[in-house]
């Protein structure tokens, strides 16, 4: 049973935390905005959240996870392992090379980067296993609590725009021009 | 005033299941799904 109350919603997605970003969303968690463009749907969502990151339990930013607050008999660790094993082989390398965004200094080199991770259960030699702990020390789950949701509807004609935000634990709405 | 307050589901969450479900879940994107219920 979830400790929060109904009216809060908690979208996961995932980040590498040693990014600039990760530090970015520690030192502010509640002043982070979400921009996803859904081209299927054709649908633009900004989304006005509070953050909050579960690195490796290693990581000096681990003890700042709410877990007191977001579910305090969730066995969070088991989660991000879940949420690692739940991603696509190729996502799961992305966690086992340099730094995202640090300096390449010889191309050449990304050629020796892993292409695909197994998950945790598919490690099949002691390289592998290696490469998996290495990608689960950076893997870090992300938890987005949106407080405004813009969606601007771009399949209509003309387009359709709704602010949402929540008042006294519930949500309200009002259109926009778009 | 054109505000209108619910309560339950917001509508901006079920477009965002349904458009979420009609993306390529092998998508090079940073969301993944399912939406986490604690």
């Amino acid at each position: 049973m979830s400790p929060l109350s109904e009216s809060v919603i908690l979208l996961q997605t995932s980040t590498d935390i040693r990014t600039p970003k990760a530090g970015q969303i520690l030192s502010r968690p509640e002043s982070i905005e979400v921009a996803w463009w859904l081209p299927k749907s054709n649908l633009q969502f900004r989304l006005t959240c509070t953050a909050y990151l579960l690195p490796h339990p290693s990581h000096p930013s681990w003890t700042e996870f709410p877990a007191w607050k977001l579910g305090p008999n969730v066995e969070w660790e088991q989660e991000r392992l879940k949420a690692y094993d739940a991603l696509p082989r190729f996502l799961r390398a992305s966690f086992c090379r340099p730094v995202p965004g640090s300096k390449l200094e010889n191309p050449e080199d990304a050629k020796k980067w892993p292409n695909e991770l197994p998950s945790r259960a598919e490690a099949a030699n002691d390289k592998e296993k290696e490469q998996v702990d290495e990608a689960l020390k950076n893997f870090a789950v992300l938890l987005l609590e949106p407080r405004e949701v813009d969606v601007l509807e771009l399949a209509a004609v003309p387009y359709l725009r709704t602010k949402y935000f929540k008042v006294d634990g519930g949500w309200t709405e009002e259109s926009l021009v778009p | 005033m054109s505000a209108t307050k619910s309560t339950g589901v917001p509508q901006w969450k079920e477009q965002l299941d349904v458009a979420l479900e009609k993306e390529d879940k092998g998508a090079a994107n940073a969301l993944e799904y399912p939406i986490a219920e604690y």
